[in-house]
């Protein structure tokens, strides 16, 4: 067996075994899709992205969803690929082909769900059929590129966005042109493959920066997906506002509720990426810094970045003075935030669980009784306390004393 | 003066790893020695206020490591055994962030990077280092600041022969200078003749040989038990 057929047995077995594990969670999104939301609802759905959405509506749904599938398993196949895998008798870019080909196996079980509605909502119409099957194919192949890390460059990337964008629009031509922009986007080297350029001599940080950019640089463009769900609750608030007719305060409390959960949601989903991109920095914790100032970093950190999500005000309809009802929850959460990151390991939900059912509880509690903005507020210090002694109570050097490897467990389906 | 006062610490309830610990880190070289897992590189953590104990506390120059926070740890420097450096940082900014802790001027930490041969790395991510000049690193932010307590992982690992003997020397210039090291080690050769005095730690319970003999073959043969 030559290496090119070794690699692609390896890598469609890779793939198998994704897919395979990712069938549980689909079938649980099918019996959500047909039993919670009923078959009208999903089949609605289906018809706006595949058929009644415009070529941009389409594009940009349709590209999320499939970068969304290929970022959740890429970076499983891509596990060692910097170290071990390039050792292999195989060109960077025949690597690069084999685990894009091994994400798209992996998302069968997805890819199969999104055929079977787009086959339910253009059945008359075989030859859309056929082009939405085939631009699922090629949307995936190009979202699995936009999402291989560390190894193709921005050109690439930015090629890899387009074929996706155009993959869903059930137009030949414009399948042919996604298809054409893959396998040029294929074609740009990859860093591994191109001449590595120095890098410029990074500028020294302002003293108060240091730590925020640290995050900012840990978290990365990872901080912008937290803000779609936080953005999904604004919306389906501001469509519950504008579909009923509500009395001032009712409106008032219902808009309270969507900010106030959507802030939670957002703060929670942050400090989960930041727990698992800028996890404990032991060496950190022998410098003159006091646990308090850690917890306030990093509490800062989350609750600027989780400002943008007071600008649901605007979407709302409410008066910008009306912010006023969100300092208080920003504060807590923020720092509740912090302090949850120093237990994301032991949580099956990480920090996200925790909040979001803080966030939910002291949401409808807020729209209930608004004061308890102002409560939050006042109570912050106390939020701060709890954060400062998790911070203290941690044991940073358990998991590498139990596990003997620094660097993550490769095995861990959770390892990314 | 670092002390241990009664500090119980384990990873897990139930199984501690050091049990009712209490003694001084006094000026001069304390060797930890001990066969792999025994709790050597544990007690630096504790030491170093990356690990908190459960019980007991630990004190430098009289400060709480974990009442008295920022002070206790001013006069401490850690170099762990794995060069633990963030990659979202270039080496410059590190360095500049341990000046501001130390209360030191930024120029001190160009001076520290100079000494390890960094100068020319400093704007470069830890990602694009070797894991010796990693060491290094950490090394050139121990020596700001000239802190008084040096707590020392397994110093010499991955380190080249040059150095290896600057490093050395500087342990010796920093004995001189009064400092308190405490260097966990496997090869003893190199640190036989500094140590003042040995620590071990069995089943938990820390062993403290205040005094080493003074004949170099005695005084590598009690090591050497030590060490086993």
């Amino acid at each position: 067996m030559n290496a090119g057929a070794a690699f692609l047995l390896f890598q469609l077995r890779v793939g198998t075994r994704l897919a395979l594990r990712i069938l549980a969670p689909v079938l649980a999104a099918i019996l959500f899709l047909f039993y919670i939301l009923r078959p009208e609802f999903t089949v609605a759905l289906a018809r706006a992205l595949f058929i009644e959405g415009s070529l941009i509506e389409s594009g940009l749904i349709g590209a999320f969803l499939l970068v969304g599938m290929a970022r959740a398993v890429m970076p499983r196949i891509t596990a060692g690929r910097a170290g071990w895998a390039r050792s292999l008798p195989a060109g960077g870019r025949a690597l690069r082909a084999l685990e894009i080909f091994s994400s798209v196996i992996a998302e069968v079980p997805l890819l199969a769900v999104l055929g079977v509605l787009a086959w339910a909502v253009a059945r008359p119409d075989r030859v859309r059929v056929s082009l939405l099957l085939a631009g699922l194919l090629v949307g995936a192949a190009a979202a699995g590129l936009f999402c291989l890390l560390g190894s193709n460059s921005l050109r690439s990337k930015i090629l890899a966005v387009a074929a996706c964008f155009l993959s869903l629009s059930g137009n030949g031509i414009l399948l042919v042109a996604a298809a054409a922009i893959l396998i040029l986007a294929l074609a740009v080297p990859g860093d591994s493959e191109s001449r590595r350029s120095r890098r410029r001599p990074r500028r020294g940080l302002p003293s108060g920066g240091f730590f925020f950019w640290l995050s900012l640089r840990a978290a990365g463009g990872r901080i912008v997906l937290a803000y779609v769900p936080a953005a999904i609750i604004l919306a389906a608030s501001r469509l519950f506002l504008e579909n009923n007719e509500l009395a001032p305060a009712t409106a008032f409390s219902l808009s309270l509720f969507g900010l106030i959960l959507g802030l939670a949601v957002f703060v929670g989903l942050a400090a989960d990426v930041l727990a698992a991109r800028r996890p404990v920095w032991l060496w950190l914790r022998s410098l003159p810094l006091s646990a308090a100032a850690r917890i306030r970093f990093d509490a800062l950190f989350l609750g600027f970045c989780a400002l943008p999500t007071a600008s649901g005000l605007a979407l709302l309809g409410r008066p910008a003075w009306e912010v006023l009802f969100l300092a208080g929850p920003l504060a807590w959460f923020a720092l509740r935030g912090a302090g949850a990151m120093r237990e994301a390991a032991d949580r099956p939900f990480g920090v996200l669980g925790k909040i979001f059912v803080e966030g939910t509880i002291l949401s409808m509690g807020a729209a209930v009784l608004p004061w308890i903005s102002w409560l939050l507020a006042i109570a912050a210090p106390v939020a701060f306390f709890f954060a400062r002694n998790a911070e203290r109570r941690i044991k940073p050097s358990l998991w590498a004393e139990r596990h003997h490897l620094s660097a993550g467990d490769p095995l861990s389906w959770s390892a990314s | 003066m670092m002390v241990f006062e009664n500090v119980t610490f384990g990873y897990e309830p139930g199984r501690p790893v050091v049990r009712k610990a209490s003694f001084a880190l006094t000026p001069g070289l304390t060797l930890l020695l001990g066969p792999n897992g025994c709790g050597k590189s544990t007690l630096l953590k504790l030491a170093a206020g990356v690990e908190r104990p459960d019980e007991g506390r630990v004190l430098v120059d009289g400060a709480d490591l974990w009442k008295d926070e920022a002070t206790a740890r001013r006069g401490l420097a850690y170099l762990p055994e794995f060069p633990d450096i963030t990659p979202y940082a270039s080496l410059r900014d590190v360095i500049r962030l341990v000046c501001r802790l130390r209360r030191e001027p930024v120029r001190a930490g160009d001076r520290a990077l100079e000494t390890f041969g960094l100068e020319g790395e400093s704007g470069r991510s830890v990602r694009e280092l070797s894991s010796g000049q990693r060491k290094r690193a950490l090394f050139a932010a121990a020596i700001v600041g000239r802190p008084a307590h040096l707590l020392l992982d397994e110093p010499l690992d991955a380190l080249d022969r040059q150095i290896t003997d600057d490093v050395l020397a500087w342990i010796r210039q920093r004995m001189a200078d009064g400092a308190a090291l405490a260097v966990v080690c496997h090869a003893i050769e190199p640190f036989a003749d500094l140590a003042t005095r040995a620590l071990t730690v069995r089943e938990g319970l820390v062993e403290q040989h205040e005094t080493l003999p003074r004949s170099p073959e005695d005084r590598f043969h009690l090591l050497d038990s030590l060490a086993r």
